[in-house]
């Protein structure tokens, strides 16, 4: 290549220049690393953030569900969740609370669409669900 | 190009010290995810023997109420014209109600098993059982049992009978999980040891 500029000695020169130059060698690898290492920090905090998440809808459901059991009233199973919900950060509106009766069986289950953003990885959308179900218990009366 | 140049050369020395940075960032992360994975687990471990340890009471455990002083009483059963009684006869009475509590054990252990399966498949945990222990403890209260009836049972007695007013149950189980992004730290699974007790009492 540099044979191609042979016959113009200023561009040979400055060629020979620009290829034994060191200065600023370290921004352009570390400019080619950072964003690698910038989705993993991130990547790896956005994950943990989601597991707390996961953590406090499971929290919500599993005294929601007590409440359902003990109370038999699904809007106090609602309310219940609700508060779990907001002591753990979590507007209940961005969830979905659904409460199932089975037999003797009473279930609660919190949906939430969980958005996040990993730089250079993309957005992500999954559906975190926290369940819980508990068996009926017998009216407070009957003991 | 000889050993010398190569020392001097400059160019590149980041990519080392950034290759070994970043394998530290991957395995830690891989360490924080999976702990944090496992601690997940372990809280719904936790909640499904929760559950389990409640339906066992919900379900087996039932009020009953007991006489602690049986009896009997002479009562007319014929009377003449003149209202006066002609013929008697002994009937059973029992007086001192005692409530207590009453395990129906096996109902109990069916029920602690079905539960802990079904929160455990409710939160999409792949599980294996290693260890399952389930007791059952009541209160040793013990009361004075009096029979009066010589003429309807043919006895009279007095003896000592339980009539616990709370029943506890226990139960230990040691839970084989997988852990997430197990084979970067090289644990494949892992095993929880939880222990849960609950108490059902009668006023």
């Amino acid at each position: 290549m540099i044979n191609l500029y042979r016959g113009c000695p200023e561009i040979s020169r400055l060629f020979k220049l620009i290829s034994h130059d060191e200065k600023g060698s370290a921004v352009v690898e570390v400019a080619i690393m950072m964003p690698l290492l910038l989705m993993l920090i991130f990547g790896s905090i956005m994950f943990i953030q989601a597991y707390r998440t996961q953590v406090v809808l499971d929290t919500a459901a599993r005294e929601a569900a007590r409440e359902y059991a003990v109370t038999h009233d699904s809007s106090e199973a609602r309310e219940k969740a609700e508060i779990e919900l907001m002591i753990g950060g979590i507007n209940p509106d961005e969830t979905n609370i659904i409460t199932r009766v089975n037999d003797f069986e009473r279930q609660v289950i919190i949906e939430m669409n969980y958005r996040f953003q990993v730089p250079f990885a993309g957005k992500y959308n999954p559906v975190l669900r926290g369940t819980a179900s508990f068996h009926r218990e017998p009216e407070p009366e009957y003991w | 190009m000889n050993v010398f140049y190569i020392l001097r050369d400059e160019r590149g020395q980041l990519v080392p010290f950034i290759a070994v940075s970043l394998m530290l960032v991957i395995t830690f992360s891989a360490f924080g995810i999976g702990l944090t994975a496992v601690y997940r687990d372990r809280t719904r471990i936790k909640d499904a023997l929760d559950a389990a340890a409640s339906a066992a009471l919900a379900a087996g455990a039932r009020k009953e109420t007991r006489a602690t002083y049986l009896y009997e009483k002479k009562v007319c059963v014929e009377r003449n014209d003149d209202g006066d009684c002609i013929d008697w006869d002994w009937v059973k009475r029992s007086r001192d109600y005692r409530s207590y509590i009453v395990l129906n054990e096996d109902k109990a252990k069916r029920a602690a098993r079905a539960y802990f399966d079904k929160n455990m498949r409710m939160d999409g945990l792949e599980y294996e059982i290693k260890e399952w222990v389930i007791d059952f403890r009541y209160e040793p209260r013990r009361l004075q049992v009096h029979v009066q009836r010589p003429h309807t049972e043919g006895r009279i007695t007095t003896y000592l009978d339980d009539f616990p007013r709370y029943v506890e149950v226990t139960i230990n189980a040691r839970v084989e999980t997988k852990v997430p992004m197990g084979t970067v730290v090289k644990q494949e699974t892992v095993n929880t040891r939880l222990g849960v007790k609950h108490i059902k009492e009668i006023d």
